[in-house]
């Protein structure tokens, strides 16, 4: 750092202001970075981590926000994406950002394809496309459609999106939420060798070991406004989370003996064929119990068919499976949604986007969409009481939300993850199916989300809780199955468990 | 919207003199919007819901047809108005339902399962129509298009509605105010309840004095409040504004995605089935040409009104207002005398003038922004 520090900041941000309807959702904040440096910024849901780098990189442009960018020394006004572009400033935004029904190679040079006279040359853009992706170390068609991969290859993709051009600042907001541990891997790399290639880097994440493990600064961000920017080597873990949470936080899960209960659901047999390689399975003889009381956790990696076997428990499976569903001895039918919520189920999908919240509505709106039944006499429903239980969900999982009137979109990602949530949790269901329940969240909100998680357990409540980060498989279940290509692999009690016996039946 | 509104009637009023703002002309605005109005109501529904009916102005000709090829005693079957009617509602409902099946069962588009109703419809509409059946002048469906509320009645209405409005919105502000949440200041309240009592009073002063409020204004505005109630006050109607916004998560969360399709375009029959209705009693008879462009009247209204093509977005207050904008221009330009192919010509620009505006207030393109903040830096 020492020849660097003598350098001068190649991206810099001063006195920024900005606001929202209702919220500063950044109040003074300044940051800048250096060539060759890891700049890690970091802070709770909504703290403006996001909202700073949409303005670092003209997603709002110059004239909404108070406050200056210079780039090089230089003030800049950026007006567009593509104004910070020409300045070789790449973003990786939390929100994927792709076009579904294009190919990976189209979508790595999107707006940028390669062109003889406005006549696309597909056959170099795709070997192009394919040479990037060699470089990340993952294999992928670049053929095939982005809808066919799951969101952690999706992440990927970006990854290679911003890769394309020759970038002197390259921007991460929270790009290994949706990765397994051997793809956060990759990533790390990638991102090292580009910052020992003279890039400048600044990246966002809620993993705090991972910032330790590449940061060179560390920046936190309070409710809009900087705590401290210090060397990496004068933070700790808990200084960190002091900084961001405002206080200490001893204990992310608070392990509390769970006594179960009868077995509130088993499944026999499970087998599903993949829907689009004839033949193959997908998900192979499963079968397992969860108690009442219990959280179930389920690990593997990426891709190893977690999503889908709770997908056919919950009705929307991708194929025709075959198999038995008992839910507290009896035997059910599931054919969609609806019937596994009659059965006193709930899912938390792990693309919240997509699946799980409806983005242009409002936050009561999509609080209330699951049990809006139990606001209504004959059709009609009752303002004050949705209204009322919404607000206390509000509460209780601390959702940052200037009004339960606000459009779900504005939200910072955390607080849409803890929404996707919440509006499962405005009824008590028996069983809970979560898809990597606390991606994007917070330290502070998620030993919150898994303090709730065990009071509804205590209750009675049964868990089942697929996630790609092992300490908090660990940390919160009690039990753990793993689940390799389709086939259950191995099943350890919360006491046996450790993180190098499930790696070991996992890969 | 409203500015939009009040800038065309000053215009109007100054081109064609103290007859726009008379009694007479009132009614007669509010008679000629009332029947593609209420497919507006309907339509605000279907493209929330993220889907499309271009069938309506052919279906709405086909019960027409139907309904007064029925009742007609010289050139249909004679059989009693009130068989007609029940069949005629029920032909338009039946036939929404079925393509709301259609296209939720079938995943056929509803851009082309009601491209191809249009076709259909208005060639069985040939059919039935052939003979332009009449109704009898003694048909009581005729009370739909032209008898009038009494004055003195008009007034009482006129008043409850106001006090209604009053007290729910009132009461909504009460109720806010104790449960936190933000319930605007008290100035805004009162101008929600003055503006539109203010409107409802002056409308019913005018219209008094020419005859009192027409039948089928009357029809139009119930229809306007009860679709305005199931969108904003129902569980269906908040399914609605799910499967709109996002179909996947909405299915996810239990809501039967396809039955709801199926209401949608039930519902959007059915209110065709009504405006069809006050149409026949309108023109005491059916035309092969009943109700050509009203699809695309009922469209227009919506997306001037705010309603997002895209689904997930919309009220039906605003699909009232954006029906206003559209009549005041038809009419308008009808007192004015223009030619016809002139007409057509400033309908199409004031549908994309208004919805030009909407959209630059609400959410401008980036050098739209520019270009505010250019002329506001200069003039502050
Ligand atoms: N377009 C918008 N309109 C209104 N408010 C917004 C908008 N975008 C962000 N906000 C608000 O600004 C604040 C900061 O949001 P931001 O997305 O920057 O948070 P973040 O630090 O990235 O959080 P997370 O870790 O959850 O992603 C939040 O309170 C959010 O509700
Ligand atoms: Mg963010």
């Amino acid at each position: 750092m020492t020849e660097e520090s003598a350098q001068t900041p190649i991206l810099e941000a001063r006195d920024i202001v900005m606001e929202f309807p209702g919220v500063r959702a950044l109040d003074g904040v300044s940051f800048e970075v250096y060539p060759g440096e890891i700049h890690a910024l970091v802070g709770e849901n909504g703290a403006g981590k996001s909202t700073l780098i949409k303005i670092l990189s003209g997603v709002y442009p110059s004239g909404s926000f108070k406050g200056g960018i210079l780039f090089n020394e230089k003030p800049v006004r950026l007006f567009s994406t593509r104004d910070s572009e020409e300045l070789g400033i790449a973003v990786i935004h939390q929100e994927l950002a792709l076009v579904k029904h294009i190919t990976v190679g189209e979508n790595i040079f999107l707006g940028n394809e390669i062109c003889h006279y406005g006549i696309v040359d597909y056959d170099l853009m795709f070997s192009e496309s394919e040479k990037i992706i060699a470089k990340l170390g993952v294999t992928l068609d670049v053929r095939s459609e982005v809808v066919n991969l799951g969101v952690g290859m999706q992440q990927l993709v970006e990854v290679a999106k911003a890769m394309r051009k020759q970038c002197r600042v390259l921007i991460l907001d929270e790009p290994t939420a949706a990765l397994a541990e051997h793809e956060v891997n990759i990533l790390l790399d990638i991102v090292k060798e580009l910052k020992a290639g003279g890039a400048a880097v600044i990246y966002i994440s809620h993993k705090i070991e991972e910032v330790f493990q590449i940061a060179d600064r560390i920046t936190v961000l309070r409710d809009g406004k900087t705590v401290a920017t210090d060397p990496a080597g004068s933070w700790n873990r808990e200084k960190v989370v002091r900084a961001m949470v405002g206080r200490d936080l001893t204990d992310m899960f608070p392990v509390v003996e769970h006594t179960p209960g009868d077995v509130a659901l088993e499944v026999r047999n499970l087998s599903m064929e993949d829907p689009e390689v004839p033949g193959r399975t997908l998900l192979q003889d499963i079968s397992f119990s969860v108690h009442e009381g219990e959280i179930l956790g389920i690990a593997g990696l990426m891709g190893a068919g977690r999503t889908e076997l709770i997908s056919c428990i919950f009705g929307i499976a991708p194929a025709r499976w075959e198999g038995a569903i008992r839910i507290r001895g009896k035997e059910v039918v599931i054919r969609n949604p609806a019937d596994a919520i009659k059965a006193g189920m709930a899912l938390v999908p792990e693309d919240r986007k997509q699946k799980g919240l409806c983005l242009i509505l409002s936050v009561l709106e999509n609080l209330s969409m699951v049990h809006l039944d139990e606001f209504c006499t004959g059709g009609i429903v009752d303002a004050q009481g949705e209204i009322h239980s919404c607000q206390k969900a509000v509460g209780e999982l601390g959702i940052k939300t200037p009004s339960l009137d606000t459009i779900a979109e504005t939200l910072s990602g955390g607080n849409q993850q803890k929404m996707a949530l919440g509006k499962w949790l405005l009824s008590a269901p028996k069983i809970l199916f979560l898809d990597e329940p606390t991606r994007g969240i917070d330290v502070g909100a998620k030993a919150e989300i898994h303090r709730l998680i065990g009071e509804l357990t205590a209750k009675g409540m049964a868990v089942v809780m697929v996630s790609s980060e092992l300490p908090e498989i660990l940390g919160a279940s009690d039990r753990i199955l793993v689940i390799r290509e389709g086939r259950l692999t191995g099943e350890f009690s919360r006491s046996e468990a450790t993180q190098e016996k499930i790696m070991e039946v996992a890969m | 919207m409203v500015f939009i509104l009040i800038a065309m009637w000053l215009f109007f009023r100054w081109r064609v003199g103290d007859f726009y703002f008379s009694g007479e002309s009132i009614a007669k605005l509010s008679r000629d919007m009332a029947t593609w109005t209420i497919l507006a109501a309907g339509m605000t529904l279907v493209i929330v819901s993220g889907n499309i009916d271009l069938s309506v102005g052919s279906l709405l000709a086909l019960v027409v047809g139907t309904g007064a090829f029925l009742i007609a005693p010289e050139e249909g079957m004679g059989i009693s108005a009130g068989w007609a009617i029940l069949i005629a509602l029920l032909l338009g409902a039946l036939i929404g339902v079925y393509q709301g099946f259609l296209v939720s069962y079938f995943r056929i588009p509803a851009f082309i399962v009601t491209l191809a109703g249009m076709f259909i419809f208005r060639g069985l509409t040939q059919k039935v129509s052939a003979k332009d059946p009449r109704v009898p002048d003694d048909c009581c469906v005729n009370v739909l298009g032209f008898s009038y509320v009494p004055p003195l009645a008009s007034w009482i209405l006129g008043v409850i509605s106001c006090v209604i409005l009053a007290s729910l919105f009132l009461y909504g502000y009460k109720r806010r105010k104790q449960l936190g949440l933000d319930a605007g200041k008290p100035v805004f309240v009162a101008g929600k309840i003055l503006l539109p009592s203010l409107a409802i009073l002056g409308f019913v002063y005018k219209v008094n004095q020419y005859r009192g409020i027409p039948a089928q204004t009357l029809v139009m505005l119930l229809v306007m409040i009860l679709m305005y109630f199931i969108a904003k006050h129902t569980k269906f109607g908040r399914h609605v504004y799910a499967i709109g916004g996002n179909p996947e998560a909405a299915r996810l969360s239990g809501i039967n995605v396809e039955k709801t399709t199926i209401l949608v375009f039930g519902f959007m029959g059915f209110l065709t089935g009504i405006a069809g209705l006050v149409w026949m009693a309108q023109n005491q008879g059916a035309t092969q040409k009943a109700g050509e462009w009203y699809e695309l009247y009922a469209i227009a209204a919506c997306v001037i009104g705010g309603t997002s093509l895209m689904g997930g977005r919309g009220s039906v207050f605003g699909s009232l207002l954006g029906a206003l904008v559209m009549a005041t221009v038809i009419q308008g330009m009808d007192y004015t005398g223009l030619q016809n192919w002139m007409q057509l010509v400033v309908r199409g620009g004031v549908l994309a003038i208004a919805v030009g505006i909407d959209v630059a207030t609400k959410n401008p393109a980036p050098w739209m922004k520019r270009l505010q903040r250019t002329l506001f830096k200069r003039n502050g």
